[in-house]
């Protein structure tokens, strides 16, 4: 089993260095390739709006951002910890994304995206602390799609 | 890093994408695909043979340009998509909406005579 753990700031410049921990630790998963993509950028996606939409703009880099990689012969979970305004992805309400996109509106993407590609999307919120979001994907669901052409 | 370059042939034109389209490079892909709009030519590939990443603010871009084009009477195909690419413009229907080919020379071949 692969596990890294990561702090960064709350500052976009920093998902560079995001992307690199989880490119090393799906590098040592079972998953495809095109997998091991698409999980760098579920993370990516994660991270961004947190950065994005969590902290108020005068504490951009003051805060961090605490993430935990881990993967193993059977998943890849990654565990993102921040500080920032409560935000649960599961609930947000994307009714239907053709109408969505047909109408210009291109918010809303990045978590349609995790949500796509992540089996598992578990958040908690600890009152007046912290947001944790806890991602998984299995290799086993994610080679019967392969198999399935999905 | 990323580069978007274009070759005009004929009615139409080829645009290569290169590298990723992380948060890095959005900006520069969203000036990219603004620029196309200035070509001669209104149907358009996409060669994405070489493009490796796109994040989901990049994924947004190219649907606001495709709506532009399309409303200035264009067509865009998508060509030579790696299959992690692929998946994500399948996440909100973009290679439907478009048609992905396995190369630019399908493209080219199913667009003969129109």
């Amino acid at each position: 089993m692969v596990h890294r753990e990561l702090v960064v700031p709350n500052d976009t410049q920093y998902l560079a260095t995001v992307r690199e921990e989880v490119t090393k630790v799906v590098e040592q998963s079972a998953f495809a390739p095109r997998d091991r993509k698409l999980l760098i950028l579920a993370v990516d996606e994660a991270v961004t709006n947190i950065m994005e939409h969590a902290y108020d703009n005068d504490l951009e880099g003051e805060l961090d951002v605490e993430l935990i990689l881990e993967a193993d012969a059977t998943r890849f979970e990654v565990i993102i910890r921040d500080s920032g305004k409560e935000f649960d992805p599961s609930s947000v309400d994307i009714p239907d994304i053709a109408k969505h996109v047909s109408k210009g509106q291109k918010h809303g993407l990045g978590i349609f995206m995790i949500r796509q590609i992540m089996d598992e999307i578990n958040y908690t919120y600890i009152h007046g602390e912290k947001n944790q979001l806890q991602m998984i994907k299995y290799v086993d669901r994610a080679k019967r799609r392969e198999a399935g052409g999905r | 890093m990323l580069s978007v370059t274009s070759e005009v042939r004929g009615a139409h034109a080829v645009v290569h994408l290169v590298g990723q389209v992380q948060s890095e490079e959005n900006e520069a892909f969203a000036a990219g695909l603004a620029g196309l709009l200035g070509l001669s030519a209104r149907r358009l590939i996409l060669d994405c043979s070489d493009l490796d990443y796109l994040n989901s603010r990049g994924l947004g871009d190219l649907l606001s340009f495709y709506q532009e084009l399309k409303a200035r009477g264009g067509e865009l195909a998508v060509a030579g998509a790696r299959p992690a690419v692929l998946k994500v413009m399948g996440v909100v229907g973009l290679d439907r909406f478009l048609g992905a080919y396995p190369s630019v020379e399908a493209v080219e071949q199913a667009w003969a005579g129109r």
